[in-house]
């Protein structure tokens, strides 16, 4: 184990934004630009100490980094365990600048209980940055629950007119997957208890076990179920739409950004290292529901003409990419998927916020209620188009990277699944840039619209990063893509070792997980 | 010193210095730019070059050969030529749209692996479209959109196929393919023949070509299509599917522009039939037909370049595009005739123009490959190509009813550009040899033979005479022409209705779901457990419970009463069981 | 110099002028192609004189015929503004 330097970095960047809790309770009410300049500054330091974790992460070994340990209640056998590895960096960076820039965001979006919207999303940035970094059960299940409560109260107070009703739809929907999880969780920990006399709650512990395919088949279902609805898959996506077009802007941004991804590293988290047969059995299933998700996704996007729940149903649609790429189980579909969790994060993010600065000023997020804006909003529209394109995968942009990654992976396992998706970029197409022309181009219809402003200073700073990352990962993704290489590969050969006993994997028995794009040799583990 | 410098990139990076230009400076480095690019292709040794590693793979940038170097003269030539005849325009949008979409060609023309390619290929497209919607009216728009969304269509398809011919073989080397027939063979083919538009995937051409701007329509008509004819030389020759589509495709286009009334979708028609014998020729396979395929492309850009550039001048000299609103312009554009004129005999394949000696290579083709069949229905095309571009649409655009319009000649950049390309349709015709030389095969074809030429001019001349005698029958007349497009135009209703009616529907249900289930459930459901469960059965029971007790306790209450001879009875029976008890214990 | 040659093809005035140097030239080319060489020729066709001058003729008529027999028969061609509901 690598141990962690004296300086415990995971912990500090997970709990600093207390501290800004902690500093904004004591300000005034009314100083609203002070609360959200203390809410900024802590999520940017934050970011800031995150950045180190990427240029001291050894991509040569696929074990967990910056690992702190202290044992907690040692007769349960929890601890306070934090590590990441090659999966879970990206996503730890992604939260901590998305926090930041969503924070930016809402200066004059939010103006009513401004401090209680503030200390909300640093205290989301908080359980978000835990469910990452934990590695024990317990202490990844109370950050996951944690993470419920500021994300109904952002949705329920400060969102829109069917905020009530979106926020409870939300957290009733993620609490039932949560309570699955937690009977899973706890069924393991007696197992584990039943098989060697020892209590633990250490992830660690049960991935390298190998547990009876019935047992792993009940409890993969389990964690499915959590899995799936945030996501979300396919049927389990309804409360999406919902939250999205209710939250508010920086709320939706967090929303579409991190805590979907939070599903889709749950399962390569938990499902696919612990039960790696059962893993193997629910791939047709999996990789069915995935397709159907792109597609129908895609479709629904077409028709909406509110636009933040076309943007939502195309987060269904991206996030059944990443579910596809995944669960095609080789090198190729995993490193897609999580770079795909990457880019959907940036783009859709980026076009939440894009979205935003459209409701600021308008109040209405109709595509009827625009057009033309392309006339009076020059520099908006530009970045609006570069956001699409990065959305539908157009090349040189971020999203080709990861969706060519996962077509590749997904042809490998299976031609005729892959090929729907393929017909899913060109859907992907239509909803946008059908959306886009009827927003931006033709003549200005309503007079209103003609005395809007373009972007301002602010918004084009909270813009412009994203935009960076944008193009970087596009032309030169190398440097993302070499952080993950290891720990991907290692997770692919406990998941496919695994495939001469499966009894459902003929298919996937013809991968050779040892295939690799990069013409090294692995080297030695451990 | 560079032993290599890509093309592509002057255009891609130049295109970026052309927003801090202004006048005179902006004109002179725009033609700057094209110079330096025909400059580079000349200097050019045959080689790979720029290779990179990305993802593991090896890319190539720079794989030249005889067949990527003739595309890259012409494609470079034209660039110079469409950006002289485009120099007035004010837009800079546009010429950064036209700088990239060049770019874009000669990256895919010099690429080595297909990913490189597909990138390039998507830039085109999205360079190309921007010059449709440059125009910025509804129709512009509309087409613009429609285009944009084929070309993502064959993008996706091209990009499958990659995937799969990558998965399968493991290489990205871009080659000849094998003919398998597998489905990734297939997927690529039809990636290419989107933009090669061979029918029935051919309308995006002829919907948006007339509806781009002036300028931006002559680029589009160059690049697009011959880059796709490049591709499909290089990638399947002999694929015996090509000789059928290529022919149909020479005789579609023609038919279809007989009938057309707006001057450049007429042109876009026969660039369909001019592609279609350059398709035929990839088909063929054979040397001589690949010859012809790659030195018609090369004359075709030029004389189509032409015909667009003069097409286009008395559209913007006269603002209407329609023949039947055109009319007796031979008075007052008398050099834009000429000029158009030299393009439309090259296209003909008059003796002395570009088009005798390259299109014939394409028909010799087919008939030294014994097939007679194609033979004599290219050659039918060829009548039909002289019938429409030569005669029909100079005929009434120039001369036939006079429409009462004195426009005035085109600005000089543009004749001057019309020139160039006139220049060159002639040269070409006249020394065809430079050109020969840059062929991928080697040529044994002698095109000035005595029979050739008088059975061209045979063919050529009384097509004419068909013309003059039947001309009443070719008055045109103002309607459009139902094609493909068709499909996924009225189609694409059905698909919207799909979409909004029925999937919304079920998505709304599957929303409410969750109301309908779990909301109004679980209330009805706790509403039962409190009222009936609840409030009968459990409080029943423990009201039922208490009110033993008390009944009980009623009961036993009697017993103390106050009388004493209550009390003794009492005491006697409460004795007995005691006894009772310790007896039988 | 352009603009007289053009203007005199263009006067209607000279239409009769026009329509005999045509003719000449139709019959100048028929006849010229008796005198070639035929080495290269292939199919049965390519031997007969004026073969050329016949198809060229026959395929014109042809071409122009069955398009607009299509056209206007087969449902082709249609108002202009037929695609704007």
């Amino acid at each position: 184990m690598i141990n962690a330097p004296d300086f415990p970095i995971l912990s500090f960047i997970t709990f600093f934004p207390l501290v800004g809790i902690l500093v904004i309770c004591f300000l005034k009410d009314d100083h609203h630009d002070l609360i959200r300049w203390v809410a900024f500054l802590t999520a940017v330091i934050s970011f800031i100490f995150s950045v180190p974790l990427y240029f001291r992460f050894d991509p040569n070994t696929w074990n967990m980094q910056f690992v702190e340990y202290i044992p907690w209640v040692r007769e349960f056998g929890i601890s306070y365990h934090l590590g990441i590895d090659g999966i879970s960096l990206f996503l730890v960076l992604l939260t901590t600048f998305l926090s930041a820039l969503a924070i930016l965001s809402t200066w004059t979006a939010v103006t009513k209980q401004v401090k209680g919207y503030m200390i909300s999303l640093l205290f989301l940035e908080v359980g978000m940055l835990g469910v990452f970094c934990a590695l024990d059960f317990f202490l990844f299940y109370v950050f996951w629950e944690v993470m419920l409560i500021p994300m109904y109260f952002i949705i329920g107070i400060w969102g829109g007119a069917r905020r009530i009703y979106a926020a409870v739809k939300f957290f009733i929907y993620t609490m039932s997957g949560s309570v699955l999880m937690l009977i899973a969780i706890l069924f393991l920990y007696f197992m584990h208890y039943r098989e060697t006399g020892e209590y633990t709650f250490n992830i660690l512990t049960y991935q390298t076990l190998q547990l009876p395919v019935n047992v792993q088949f009940w409890l993969f279902l389990a964690f499915f179920l959590a899995f799936a609805i945030k996501v979300p898959m396919f049927p389990f996506h309804t409360w999406l739409p919902d939250a999205h077009v209710e939250a508010p802007t920086a709320g939706s941004v967090i929303l579409a950004g991190v805590l979907l991804k939070m599903g889709t590293y749950g399962f390569l988290r938990f499902s696919l290292p612990i039960f790696p047969q059962a893993t193997i059995s629910f791939v047709p299933l999996i990789l069915a529901l995935s397709v159907i998700g792109i597609v129908y996704g895609a479709l629904v996007s077409i028709a909406q003409d509110d636009i933040k729940k076309l943007v939502a149903y195309s987060s269904v649609s991206h996030l059944g990419y990443c579910m596809l790429g995944m669960f095609a189980l080789n090198i190729e579909g995993l490193k897609g998927s999580i770079i795909q969790m990457i880019n959907h994060g940036l783009s859709t993010g980026a076009l939440f916020l894009i979205v935003g600065m459209l409701y600021e000023r308008r109040h209405t997020r109709l595509i009827s209620e625009y057009g033309g804006i392309m006339k009076v909003m020059p520099v908006f529209a530009t970045i609006f188009l570069l956001v699409a394109f990065s959305s539908m995968g157009v090349p040189g942009l971020n999203g080709f990277i990861g969706e060519l990654l996962i077509l590749i992976g997904a042809f490998k396992a299976n031609v005729w699944f892959a090929a729907v998706a393929t017909l899913g970029l060109v859907f992907g197409a239509v909803y946008l840039l059908w959306m886009y022309k009827r927003v931006m181009y033709g003549e200005i219809t309503k007079t209103e619209n003609k005395f809007l402003k373009d972007m301002t200073r602010r918004e084009l700073a909270y813009t412009l990063p994203i935009i960076l990352f944008i193009f970087w990962i596009g032309f030169y993704p190398k440097p993302f893509l070499d952080k993950l290489d290891t720990s991907v590969k290692h997770l692919l050969e406990r998941v496919c070792d695994q495939k001469a006993v499966s009894t459902e994997g003929q298919k996937i028995a013809a991968l050779n997980p040892n295939y690799t794009l990069q013409n090294r040799a692995l080297s030695g583990r451990e | 010193m560079i032993d290599w410098f890509h093309p592509s990139m002057l255009f891609i990076f130049g295109a970026l210095l052309i927003p801090f230009l202004r006048g005179k400076v902006q004109q002179a480095y725009l033609m700057a730019i094209p110079a330096l690019a025909v400059l580079s292709v000349s200097l050019m040794s045959q080689g790979t070059y720029w290779t990179y590693s990305f993802i593991g793979n090896s890319l190539v940038f720079g794989a030249v050969d005889k067949l990527s170097v003739v595309f890259g003269w012409v494609f470079t030539i034209m660039s110079f030529i469409g950006i002289v005849y485009a120099l007035h325009v004010k837009d800079n949008g546009q010429h950064i749209a036209a700088f990239l979409y060049i770019g874009g060609s000669l990256g895919v023309t010099f690429a080595g692996d297909y990913f490189t390619l597909f990138v390039f290929w998507e830039l085109m497209a999205f360079a190309s479209a921007y010059l449709v919607f440059a125009k910025r009216e509804k129709q512009a728009i509309d087409a613009g959109y429609r285009y944009i969304l084929v070309h993502i269509f064959g993008g996706v398809c091209l990009l499958g196929g990659i995937i799969l011919h990558y998965v399968s073989t493991k290489s990205l080397a871009f080659g000849p393919l094998e003919k398998d027939g597998s489905l990734a063979f297939y997927l690529i083919l039809t990636g290419f023949i989107v933009n090669a538009a061979v029918p029935p995937l051919h309308a995006w051409l002829t919907d948006a070509y007339p509806e781009g701007t002036i300028t931006g329509s002559v680029f589009m008509a160059s690049f697009t299509t011959k880059t796709a004819v490049y591709v499909l030389v290089r990638a399947f020759p002999g694929t015996e599917l090509l000789v059928w589509l290529g022919t149909i495709m020479a005789l579609y286009g023609v038919v279809y522009a007989v009938l057309e009334n707006d001057a450049r979708r007429l042109l876009a028609y026969h660039i369909i039939s001019q592609v279609g014998y350059m398709v035929a020729g990839v088909g063929i396979g054979t040397d001589l037909s690949l010859n012809g395929s790659v030195s018609h492309a090369f004359a075709h850009i030029l004389y189509k370049g032409l015909l667009f550039m003069g097409a286009g001048a008395v559209i913007q000299m006269t603002g209407k595009r329609k023949l039947t609103e055109l009319g007796g312009l031979y008075k007052t554009m008398p050099i834009t005739l000429v000029l158009y004129m030299i393009g439309g005999f090259a296209i003909s394949a008059f003796p002395l123009f570009s088009g005798f000696v390259t299109k014939s290579m394409v028909v010799s083709g087919a008939t030294h490959d014994h097939r007679p069949l194609i033979a004599l229905l290219l050659t039918m095309a060829s009548a039909g190509t002289f019938l429409h571009t030569g005669l029909k649409l100079p005929y009434y655009m120039f001369f036939g009813k006079d429409s009462g319009l004195r426009a005035k000649e085109p600005p000089v950049n543009m004749l001057i550009a019309m020139g160039m390309a006139a220049f060159m349709c002639i040269g070409i015709g006249v020394f065809p040899e430079p050109l020969y030389r840059l062929l991928p095969f080697a040529v044994h074809f002698d095109p000035y033979t005595g029979e050739h030429v008088t059975s061209a001019l045979g063919i050529l001349l009384f097509t004419g005479l068909g013309f003059f005698m039947l001309l009443k029958k070719l008055d045109p007349e103002p309607t459009i022409s139902a094609d493909t497009d068709w499909v996924y135009r009225k189609g694409s209703r059905l698909f919207m209705w799909f979409v909004n009616k029925p999937l919304s529907i079920y998505e709304n249900y599957l929303g409410n779901i969750y109301n309908t289930w779990f909301t109004k459930f679980t209330l009805y459901f706790s509403s039962f457990l409190a009222k009936i469960f609840d409030v009968r059965l459990i409080d029943g029971f423990v009201n039922g419970i208490a009110n033993f007790f008390m009944n009980l306790a009623q009961t036993i209450r009697v017993s103390g009463s106050g009388l004493v001879r209550n009390y003794a009875f009492t005491m006697l029976l409460g004795s007995v069981v005691i006894l009772t008890y310790y007896l039988f214990s | 110099m352009i603009k007289k040659i053009v203007d005199f093809i263009g006067n209607p005035d000279n239409a009769g002028k026009l329509k005999k140097m045509g003719y000449v030239s139709l019959v100048a080319v028929f006849l010229s192609d008796f005198f070639v060489h035929r080495d290269h020729a292939i199919y049965i066709w390519d031997k007969i004189p004026g073969w050329g001058a016949f198809y060229g003729f026959f395929s014109c008529v042809v071409i122009i015929l069955v398009s607009k027999f299509i056209g206007h028969q087969g449902g082709i061609m249609k108002r202009e503004d037929y695609y704007d509901d």
